[in-house]
């Protein structure tokens, strides 16, 4: 049976995933600071090892994400937004509107009934609508990113917190424990900024459902349910929300591969 | 992971030998115009959408700030690949005086050209001093008050050309008489004005043939434009940028019709050999808005995979009124309120030119310091998706400031842009 790499070279993280055509073998996710070529290889080579594969048992490897071109070992590279279309539909076929949501970016992709991208927003170069954004904040509000969400479920509203911009948005949060706002309060305003953003995004693209929530931040029930008022939207989201571009791009190397090996049957 | 990458721009690779031809036309005109002062001739500072038929039959020579700052986006000092952009160096100087970064790229590079105190400290030798400055309210509003800040700061004398903004649903309907009044007694007003600066009076014949130059150059670039939707593409963005200047700064002289008739037969030429700008040409792109000066490079992005940037509505001509060969200041009104800057009608000529040049994507300069091309952005963005299909990407950024470029992101989109048309492509084809 062929395998397939996916590799997703994020602003923050790199994440791998194996596919035999038909389902996920494995996954990995890693945050690093190494150099992306040398980090994704190894990586790649631990889960590789882990599935008790070898390099030569996978027909092909494509790579995605904002450091993709320094990724030498690839055999092909895809853009994110197709390859988190390709992903989110993938895990779930009636996905129309894809809503990814990375560290330094976000995205919304819409497709036609039958699965062709028809469109994409992105984000502006502000950081505030993203990932980022929510780490910084809760690297000032002193608590683990993964007690984000549940710190902002517990608030019994928000306190403001500029969406605007990401370096106003900094101070605000500053002032706001100045003056003794609830943590769990200001945790809500961080993602009630986020969401504005990202909630512009599926305005402008004019969203279908269903709507798919992918990337790390879909992790995050607090921002999940503040974006799902405000946009009125209710997301599905996979299982493994941080590995769906990864896996986009593992169907991309399988599809360009089952296409290459058809024009050489022809 | 995340550190941030140089910013990657460069010059565009341009199919025609005309085209190539252009800066060397430039730098003429420019030593013309120095020239021109040394024998203390007057220096008019102008910009687009001026007629320029009104300098040259008034003897004198214009320059143009905004399009000068499209040329410091392109030159280092001293050509040292080491040193930042002239552009960027004038730009800062403007903001350390505390112009903001959000205003117009080209306000600020000029402004900041002009506070540098030496006027020869810059490329091209820079723009000879002006004698007057001569503004228009057609289509920028920044232009207004940007020429009253730049003329308090030389001491010149300014005049504005108050052309009625004909924003209404067919600007192409004959201007109505009052219109036609009021904006002849305008030019008649700038040629007294003119007079009082230099001494110079207005000669009727002088400007007859200034237009007459304009009339046949305008032909002549309605030709090109008419070859260009030949398939494969025989001229694509880089050329058609490259070669604006002559017919948008020159217009009225004879030097301008020379050079877009040998541009002519230079496509004319190309299309009866079926040569495009690429071999294997899959699909074509509109570039929408004013290009990014900084970065003419991005026209030739997707070469290697089959894509041509064909098409841009900037900068092109439109069909003028016949001369009717009566007065000209009567005729050169009438010519200029045909000209209007109406969105809905802006909306149908794109879509019509979409379908003449047979264009698969439209690539969106969301230039954020620029109203007049940002607003009607969005609007042709909606527009492409709902009448024609047509998926289009927007770029942000300022038209001469590379600080405002991201490379990573611009990339990112235009791979994405990319990889959404040929799958477009791709599934039309299997459905077939």
């Amino acid at each position: 049976m062929p395998f397939y790499a996916g590799i997703d070279v994020g602003a923050q993280s790199i994440k791998v995933v194996v596919f035999d055509g038909e389902k996920i073998l494995g996954a990995r996710i890693v945050v690093t600071e190494d150099e992306a070529n040398r980090a994704a290889q190894r990586i790649y080579e631990d889960l590789l090892g882990e599935l008790k594969l070898s390099g030569s048992d996978v027909e092909k490897i494509y790579v995605t994400g904002w450091g993709a071109d320094d990724v030498l070992f690839a055999d092909g590279k895809s853009s994110e937004q197709v390859c988190a279309a390709k992903g989110a539909r993938f895990l779930i076929p009636t996905a129309r509107t894809i809503l990814d949501m990375g560290a330094e970016g976000s995205r919304v992709m819409k497709l036609s009934a039958d699965g062709i991208l028809e469109e994409f927003v992105n984000n502006s170069k502000c950081a505030s609508g993203t990932g980022s954004f929510i780490e910084l904040g809760a690297v000032y509000l002193q608590v683990p990113i993964e007690q984000m969400g549940p710190l902002s479920l517990s608030a019994d509203g928000s306190a403001d917190v500029s969406s605007t911009c990401a370096v106003f948005a900094e101070s605000v949060i500053i002032s706001n424990i100045h003056k003794g706002e609830p943590l769990e309060r200001i945790a809500a305003g961080i993602h009630k900024s986020a969401a504005t953003r990202v909630s512009e995004l599926l305005g402008r693209i004019g969203k279908v459902d269903d709507v798919v929530f992918v990337g790390g931040p879909a992790k995050n029930r607090g921002l999940v349910r503040i974006l799902e008022e405000m946009s009125g939207v209710s997301f599905k989201i996979p299982d493994n929300p941080q590995i769906v571009v990864a896996l986009g791009a593992a169907l991309q190397a399988s599809t360009k591969q089952k296409r290459k090996r058809r024009k050489g049957a022809t | 992971m995340s550190q941030e990458k140089e910013v990657k721009t460069k010059g565009s690779k341009k199919s025609l030998q005309t085209a190539r031809n252009t800066f060397k036309f430039i730098v003429e005109d420019y030593l013309q115009g120095h020239a021109h002062k040394q024998e203390g001739k007057p220096v008019v500072w102008s910009c687009a959408l001026a007629e320029k038929e009104l300098f040259y039959a008034m003897g004198l020579h214009p320059y143009y700030p905004e399009n000068y700052a499209a040329v410091c986006a392109t030159q280092r000092k001293n050509r040292d690949p080491s040193a930042e952009k002239e552009a960027v160096r004038f730009a800062k100087i403007a903001e350390q005086a505390g112009y903001s970064a959000d205003l117009c790229g080209y306000q600020r590079v000029a402004t900041g050209y002009i506070m540098n105190d030496d006027l020869t400290d810059a490329p091209l030798g820079g723009m000879p001093a002006p004698d007057l400055m001569v503004t228009t309210s057609s289509v920028c509003d920044v232009r207004l008050k940007w020429f009253e800040d730049m003329a308090q700061r030389l001491n010149v004398p300014l005049f504005t050309l108050d052309r009625p903004e004909r924003v209404f649903n067919d600007i192409r309907r004959h201007p109505m008489p009052h219109e036609v009044k009021y904006y002849k007694s305008i030019l008649e007003d700038y040629m007294s004005f003119v007079t009082d600066v230099t001494g110079i009076r207005y000669d009727e014949d002088r400007l007859r043939e200034c237009m007459e130059w304009s009339y046949k150059t305008n032909e002549v670039r309605l030709e090109i434009l008419d070859l260009r939707k030949a398939v494969p593409s025989p001229m694509g963005c880089a050329d058609g940028f490259a070669t604006m200047y002559p017919g948008m700064y020159c217009s009225g002289t004879e030097k301008a019709y020379n050079y877009y008739k040998e541009l002519r037969d230079e496509v004319k030429a190309k299309v009866l050999a079926g040569e495009g700008i690429i071999q294997n040409e899959k699909f074509r792109l509109m570039w929408y808005g004013i290009p990014l000066w900084f970065n003419m490079g991005i026209f030739n992005y997707f070469e290697d995979i089959g894509g041509v940037f064909a098409y841009e509505p900037a900068y092109n001509p439109s069909p003028w009124p016949q001369s009717t060969g009566d007065d000209p200041l009567t005729e050169l009104a009438i010519r200029s309120l045909y000209t209007g800057t109406s969105m809905s009608s802006g909306m149908s000529s794109i879509l019509e030119q979409c379908r003449e040049y047979h264009i698969n994507g439209a690539v969106l300069a969301f230039l954020l310091t620029c109203r007049p091309v940002y607003l009607p952005a969005l609007e042709t963005k909606r527009i492409l998706e709902k009448e024609l299909g047509i998926p289009s990407v927007m770029i942000e950024c300022d038209l001469v400031d590379e600080r405002s470029y991201s490379e990573a992101q611009v990339k990112t989109r235009m791979d994405a842009f990319a990889e959404q048309i040929l799958g477009q492509l791709e599934a039309k084809k299997e459905v077939a």
